[in-house]
């Protein structure tokens, strides 16, 4: 697309395609960081000679959908051409320093950094997981799965009553 | 003091002109540390003044300044957002006795038709 390695995200942001939609920020979100195709945070963004800022994936969604023409900015109506697009870094940085809720707020009242929400997700007592027993398709929030493993999961293992073994 | 041409007067560093509210950091060139003027961005997320970092690049090697990264000239993009951002910033006319405040993208054209601008006397020819 561009001059430089533009699909490659930082690792916070590469999974935050699945919450885009659903995060919550601290104070409301600058008009120039909503994508104009998805209207959600961009992410990784890139801006266009016109100057306007798309996630990379929409971007290259409008790239690719009309590959015979240059498409045009749903803003302003610029044509977007690819070699005057890049990744912008700047507002990468800006992005990844804006507070957020976590995305189980309320039941979770963690608030950070846009590029420490994975992270804390990875941890949050309040995500949503699935059981990691075979067989088992139990969801339930990472606090409570310890008890479910022990206790009631149907597909738990317990020493044989007869041998001890599990 | 004079008035600070959008365009005139070599090299071209950023807007040294009066902003209210005071100028954010982020459109702050870190060489110049005026308004960026002709912004452009660097791969490595930095933003100068187009004159300012050609000049760096030239006279004190191809990195850049804030954190030393390798930078060539070609790798510098025009950041078209700052710009549009920066020229819609309000500023003061820097003429005294003028309250005056405009978008930045307005204050050449207010610069030439304002009555507090110093004109040379036409006796003596001072300022
Ligand atoms: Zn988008
Ligand atoms: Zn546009
Ligand atoms: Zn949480
Ligand atoms: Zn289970
Ligand atoms: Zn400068
Ligand atoms: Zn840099
Ligand atoms: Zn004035």
């Amino acid at each position: 697309l561009s001059r430089q390695n533009s699909g490659v995200a930082g690792p916070w942001e590469s999974d935050l395609t699945a919450v885009q939609h659903s995060l919550k920020f601290v104070k409301k979100l600058e008009e120039h960081y909503v994508c104009p195709t998805c209207k959600g945070v961009v992410l990784n963004p890139h801006q266009t000679g016109c100057g306007h800022i798309f996630c990379y994936r929409c971007i290259q969604g409008l790239l690719e959908n009309s590959p015979a023409t240059t498409p045009a900015c749903p803003l302003d109506r610029g044509l977007i051409k690819s070699d005057e697009v890049f990744q912008d870094n700047c507002c990468k940085r800006e992005i990844s320093n804006l507070e957020v809720y976590c995305t189980n707020s309320p039941n979770c009242s963690h608030r950070m950094t846009l590029c420490r929400l994975q992270e804390h997700l990875q941890a949050c007592p309040f995500e949503s997981l699935q059981c990691s027993n075979a067989g088992c398709s139990e969801v339930m929030q990472r606090k409570d799965l310890q008890e479910h493993l022990r206790i009631n999961c149907s597909y738990r293992m317990e020493p044989c009553h007869y041998c001890k073994h599990p | 003091s004079t008035p600070t041409s959008l365009q005139g007067g070599t090299p071209l560093q950023g807007y040294d002109v009066e902003f209210d509210p005071p100028l954010e950091s982020k459109y702050e060139c870190p060489i110049c540390l005026m308004a960026l003027r002709a912004a452009v961005q660097t791969p490595c997320g930095h933003r100068f003044c187009r004159s300012c970092i050609e000049k760096s690049i030239r006279d004190t090697g191809q990195r850049c300044p804030v954190d030393n990264e390798v930078l060539r000239e070609d790798q510098l993009f025009p950041d078209n957002f700052a710009k549009r951002e920066i020229l819609s910033l309000m500023v003061r006319c820097t003429n005294v006795g003028c309250t005056d405040k405009m978008e930045l993208r307005r204050l050449d054209g207010h610069v030439t038709k304002c009555e507090f601008a110093t004109v040379p006397c036409l006796l003596c020819q001072d300022a």
